[in-house]
């Protein structure tokens, strides 16, 4: 038997309290206590409803702000389509974690489960690995120190990568969805297939100037570059060659490795399209032209649509600022959320930007 | 040594719980569809539970135990969303039920010390199991115990009370006293300090708590 003072004195307080006598008896009002129980559960299922129609409702009206902004869109894209068709979402569920979400100007750490918005940009710390995983069952898997933009979420997904590497593989689409992953200087559209992608270091030895490297797992895969489409089927690489090429060499960043490359070099986004910008300026300019050619004709949306192409083909061109500053305008005048997000986006990406007073007064900071 | 509740305690058998019609999967899962039929099975499952629990901390007779009881089973419908069914039910339901009382006692601002009760229970309870002059010496030992809990900091009385002497853990203790985890325990290390200190202050509780060990 112990003589510790503060055992006994537990002890001395737990046969207190341990004497509760006969608590199983069941109390005289026990249907009265019953059917506050009854009320209780029908009350929290009534809660449960409100906060789903809340819900839906708030989902609701986002999609009809989006609807607002790209009806134009929809109507010349499928003229036959219903608004809802074109509205619908399959929104990315994370799974991992190391992933950082930037967003409005804001970033935080995506929790696993959690679904990743449109216009988000994911960043995975070394060593770090993060899965999209879509309803649909399409899989995105972003590689350790990757940045990865969800442009478009919609029927048309749209990621632009501006780091590292990702690995896709694509549920069978319907005939009106795309898949889309952008590069500094390419686009990679696929249809059902698996594929990786990936950024190569600048100097990177290749016949074709492209950091881009596409390895093709399933399907085919159309890679529009420099003005020029390519088919590249299961099997095969893109640019021909330089995969090869570069494995031999030992170059970890070369995309046929299935194993993630932790300790590649990182292009520096400037570094990755220096030599490109030339090449594309003219690209570039032919389409910021035509985003403002369909803003002087009232085409917001599609305006909007083009500005957004623009900065997830070339987000460190040197339009890149305008079409974020124009982009902003346009919404400021028809989607007012939007518009508060491409503030705070390019706030925090030009803090003394030439729009600064605009995005100042639209997201509400002074 | 404070781990385990109950050590060497003669406990008394557990009740007889009326036979429930659902089995807990079965009545969370009516709940979460918001199914009213299962009001019965919940209650019938649940009461006495919830009944040990206030009462260890209330007494047999408060005048607000059938109420608290009653509104920790309620408590478990609103919060049934966060039962994750990592741990029975009725450890689920016993720390819903504390963290009623928690409340209820710290609202009670004329009355808020812990154990009330004990100190004006009527003795018929335990006479039975003692002789009448070894009860009394219990007795006197224990108002000299709660005058003692009276003297710690509020915070770390209950952190003490709720793990050592009602055997919740340390995660159960942060959900009962709304705190975290690492707070809870920091809190029942220092309430246990603090009561070592004033019991080494006060040789003749110690002699009294050492002779209330003897057989």
């Amino acid at each position: 038997m112990t003589h510790d003072p503060l055992e006994q004195m537990t002890r001395l307080l737990r046969d207190a309290t341990a004497d509760v006598g006969d608590a199983s008896a069941l109390p005289p009002r026990r249907d009265e206590a019953i059917a506050k129980v009854a009320e209780a559960i029908r009350a929290r299922a009534r809660a449960e409803r409100r906060r789903r129609a809340l819900g839906a409702m708030a989902v609701a009206a986002g999609v009809l702000a989006v609807a607002s902004a790209g009806a134009f869109v929809a109507f010349r894209a499928a003229p036959n389509a219903t608004t809802a068709r074109n509205m619908s979402t399959d929104l990315g569920r994370m799974e991992g974690s190391g992933v950082t979400v930037l967003r409005d100007g804001h970033s935080e750490s995506a929790e696993s489960g959690a679904r990743i918005a449109e216009g988000a940009e994911l960043r995975t710390s070394a060593g770090a690995e993060a899965k999209l995983a879509f309803d649909s069952g399409t899989q995105v898997t972003i590689g350790d120190g990757a940045r990865v933009r969800l442009v478009e979420q919609r029927k048309q997904k749209r990621f632009a990568l501006e780091a590292g590497w990702l690995t896709a593989k694509v549920a069978k689409l319907a005939p009106d969805e795309r898949f889309v992953v952008a590069t500094g200087d390419a686009e990679v559209e696929v249809r059902g297939t698996a594929f990786r992608v990936s950024l190569a270091e600048a100097g990177a030895p290749c016949a074709v100037a492209t950091p881009t490297r596409l390895v093709v797992t399933e399907g085919v895969v159309v890679v529009r570059h420099a003005g020029a489409e390519h088919r590249v089927a299961a099997g095969q690489s893109w640019p021909e060659g330089c995969a090869t090429a570069a494995q031999q060499a030992s170059t970890p960043v070369v995309a046929a490795s299935p194993a993630p490359l932790r300790d590649a070099p990182r292009p520096k986004p400037a570094d990755v399209h220096a030599p490109l910008r030339a090449s594309h300026l003219s690209e570039q300019n032919d389409m910021f032209d035509l985003a403002m050619r369909e803003k002087r004709e009232g085409r917001s949306g599609e305006a909007v649509v083009t500005l957004d192409r623009l900065l997830a083909r070339w987000p460190d061109g040197p339009l890149a600022e305008s079409a974020a500053a124009e982009r902003m305008r346009l919404l400021a005048s028809s989607d007012r959320p939007r518009a508060v997000r491409a503030a705070r986006d390019y706030l925090a990406r030009w803090p003394r930007g030439f729009a600064r007073a605009e995005a100042e007064a639209l997201a509400g900071t002074p | 040594m404070w781990v385990v509740p109950h050590e060497g305690t003669p406990q008394p058998p557990p009740p007889a719980l009326p036979a429930p019609t659902l089995d807990d999967s079965q009545i969370l899962a009516s709940i979460r569809a918001g199914d009213p039929d299962a009001a019965t099975a919940l209650h019938d499952r649940l009461r006495p539970v919830a009944e040990r629990a206030v009462r260890r901390l209330l007494g047999h007779a408060d005048r607000d135990r059938e109420d608290l009881v009653q509104q920790a089973i309620i408590e478990v419908v609103t919060t049934a969303h966060r039962f994750r069914g990592d741990c029975p039910l009725d450890a689920w339901a016993s720390t819903v039920a504390a963290h009623v009382v928690y409340k209820h006692l710290r609202r009670r601002m004329t009355e808020r010390r812990i154990f009330e009760a004990w100190r004006t229970e009527d003795e018929g309870t335990t006479a039975d199991r003692r002789s009448l002059s070894r009860e009394a010496v219990a007795r006197s030992t224990l108002r000299r115990v709660l005058a003692l809990l009276d003297g710690i900091d509020e915070a770390k009385a209950w952190a003490y009370v709720l793990h050592d002497v009602c055997g919740y853990d340390l995660k159960e203790v942060a959900q009962i006293t709304e705190t975290t985890v690492s707070a809870a325990q920091s809190r029942l290390v220092r309430g246990r300090r603090e009561l070592m200190e004033k019991i080494a202050a006060d040789p003749e509780l110690g002699a009294m708590l050492a002779r209330g060990d003897s057989p």
